[in-house]
């Protein structure tokens, strides 16, 4: 066990170090932000000045350990436009993007449970074939247009919640768009998971020894078919605040995503990178949690 | 007729056996998928036949009319007008040249370098299998749109290097389902005899392991496919993508959001567009898989 979960970590470790080389190549290969930095007008003297300053002119390798260092440490290196360091930045962004993400996490599960369950106890209803039209229908929808309809519906013909900002109702919106997703899929697999228990031997035992119908759903069926949906919650984590990227710049919602694509807009491409690799390392190690939790649950895991 | 061409004869048979015997949903599902996904490339190819207006002339005198709207010259226009007075619907149909050229040519590309990197790791193994399934590993724990977005925003946004994004996304999955079909069929008798009568390497994954994982592949093609218009859509929408004024699903999407409050029709029709087309291509996916590979059922 301590083997595999050594293994997962180093793995994980380096991920993101490859990750962070990568973004790092690409930030060299955009250009010289040393004229981006400059006047215009500059001479090729100042040019070089500066880039000796901002320590351009040393090697790559240099180059990005210096980064790397400084960035983790929190100081130094000032973003082109925003005059603080860029961890605080990040993290302060970040808060509010787990705000967003953790609260459509709760609010899907709180949905997709008892429509799941709804969907296997009366199946092939209307209600079930419906469910499963728009949950199908909705895995294919893109985030963005989700975002957008809500938008039209709820903000624009019915004035009910804002459109942008933060704040209490200022979340629904976001998090409606990002739950949109989850609950098809959680409520898929919870379907799939009650329908498999409810056909196995203990749950016919429990009928036969006259146990009544709600007590053998609670007891057996439930908590049998909830372990998987748990699992899927912590993996959805980190789509979550993928999805966050995508949604957030939509509702002006001010998370990582809406710092990390304004950011591009406004060429501050150490805001970025640094963005790019704390959501790197964030959905990394939720990633590792949940594998190694179900290492722990599941020995039949660590050998693959 | 050779021993391999029968085989394949009898494959085709047996496909279009399983064809008539699949329950009446998997064959509506397919041929809905397959007939939609047939319009979107009759769109992307000849958009001029359906379209009835320039997709980049503006005309400001037609800003935001509705959809049905008939202009003073007779012209109608199906899904009305954006905020240039462009044809929404005509964008529409020229907007599916930018998505399916991204999707296809990412996609052959994917698969071509997937699936040689699967078939050689799962059957030569060793070091080279070990590092190309820790990179695999690597890209299904770490979310790609971000490097995507990086890319894209430090590199550039024409449609080689949105082809080449996608595309090293595109490979991931190719190469995972090509080394365990590689490593199924690699310990297979004629495999063996084919090494014992001295065929090349090279020989032996093309005639030997490539057909043996063609169905699986095909398979993945679907699902794929979907992923990768999804990832230029997202792209685009982000600004990121396909520059105006050439028409791009993503893009209309995002000019459309400056004007919902009076010009609900520009943003629906573009996203319904991408919807459907990613939902076709995963049915087309399902559906393959039902005829194809059953036991793939769960793994994608």
């Amino acid at each position: 066990m301590y083997r595999f979960i050594v293994q997962r970590t180093l793995q994980s470790i380096l991920t993101v170090i490859a990750v962070s080389i990568i973004v790092f190549l690409f930030m060299q290969a955009a250009g010289d932000p040393a004229a981006l930095l400059i006047p215009e007008e500059a001479t090729k003297e100042d040019l070089a000045l500066m880039r000796a300053k901002l320590g351009l002119d040393r090697p790559l390798h240099e180059q990005y350990f210096h980064f790397m260092g400084n960035f983790w440490r929190g100081e130094t290196i000032k973003s082109f436009r925003y005059y603080q360091p860029l961890l605080p930045l990040i993290l302060d962004s970040l808060r509010l993007t787990l705000v967003l993400a953790g609260g459509s996490l709760i609010a899907s599960v709180l949905i997709a449970v008892p429509l799941g369950t709804f969907a296997a106890l009366k199946r092939g209803s209307t209600l079930d074939v419906l469910l499963r039209v728009i949950a199908v229908f909705g895995q294919s929808m893109p985030s963005f247009w989700v975002a957008m309809l809500l938008m039209l519906f709820f903000a624009v013909q019915l004035p009910i919640f804002p459109v942008s900002g933060v704040g209490l109702a200022n979340i629904i919106l976001p998090g409606a768009t990002l739950s949109f997703f989850q609950i098809a899929i959680l409520m898929r697999l919870f379907r799939s998971e009650l329908l498999d228990a409810l056909h196995e031997d203990y749950v016919r035992t429990a009928r036969a020894k006259g146990l009544q119908e709600p007590k053998v759903i609670y007891r057996h069926v439930f908590k049998n078919a909830f372990l998987p949906v748990l699992t899927m919650t912590g993996l959805q984590l980190s789509n979550l605040v993928l999805g966050a990227v995508v949604v957030e710049p939509i509702f002006a919602w001010p998370g990582l995503g809406y710092l990390m694509v304004n950011s591009v807009f406004q060429r501050d491409y150490p805001v970025v990178v640094g963005g790019t690799i704390i959501a790197g390392v964030i959905v990394t190690a939720v990633n590792l949690i949940v594998d190694i939790l179900y290492g722990v649950l599941d020995p039949r895991i660590r050998i693959a | 007729m050779t021993l391999s061409e029968q085989g394949q004869m009898r494959a085709m048979t047996h496909w279009l056996v399983s064809f008539k015997r699949k329950p009446l949903a998997t064959n509506v599902a397919f041929a809905f998928s397959a007939a939609l996904l047939a319009l979107f490339t009759f769109f992307a190819i000849w958009p001029q036949v359906v379209a009835p207006y320039d997709p980049t002339i503006n005309s400001l005198g037609l800003r935001h009319k509705p959809p049905a709207y008939v202009d003073a010259n007779g012209g109608m226009h199906l899904l009305g007008t954006d905020h240039m007075g462009r044809d929404v619907w005509s964008r529409v149909v020229w907007g599916a040249r930018a998505s399916m050229t991204v999707g296809y040519v990412g996609l052959f590309l994917g698969a071509l370098v997937g699936v040689l990197i699967g078939l050689v790791a799962g059957y030569r193994g060793g070091w080279f299998d070990s590092i190309a399934m820790r990179v695999v590993d690597a890209y299904l724990s770490f979310p790609y749109i971000l490097i995507a977005i990086v890319w894209a925003a430090l590199i550039g946004t024409d449609i080689q290097n949105l082809i080449l994004i996608v595309a090293v996304r595109g490979w991931v999955e190719f190469a995972r389902v090509a080394r365990g079909q590689s490593l199924a069929v690699r310990e297979r008798d004629y495999v063996t005899a084919a090494q014992a009568i001295g065929a090349k390497t090279g020989r032996i994954l093309w005639r030997y392991i490539l057909p043996n994982t063609l169905t699986s592949i095909l398979v993945v093609t679907g699902f794929q496919l979907g992923r990768l218009i999804l990832l230029e859509g997202t792209l685009s929408f982000l600004g990121m993508g396909i520059r105006p004024p050439t028409p791009a699903w993503g893009s209309m999407l995002s000019d459309a959001r400056n004007y919902l409050a009076s010009a609900w029709w520009t943003a629906l029709f573009p996203g319904a567009a991408i919807s459907l087309v990613v939902m076709a291509a995963s049915f087309m996916g399902d559906s393959l898989r039902d005829y194809l590979d059953p036991t793939m059922r769960g793994r994608f």
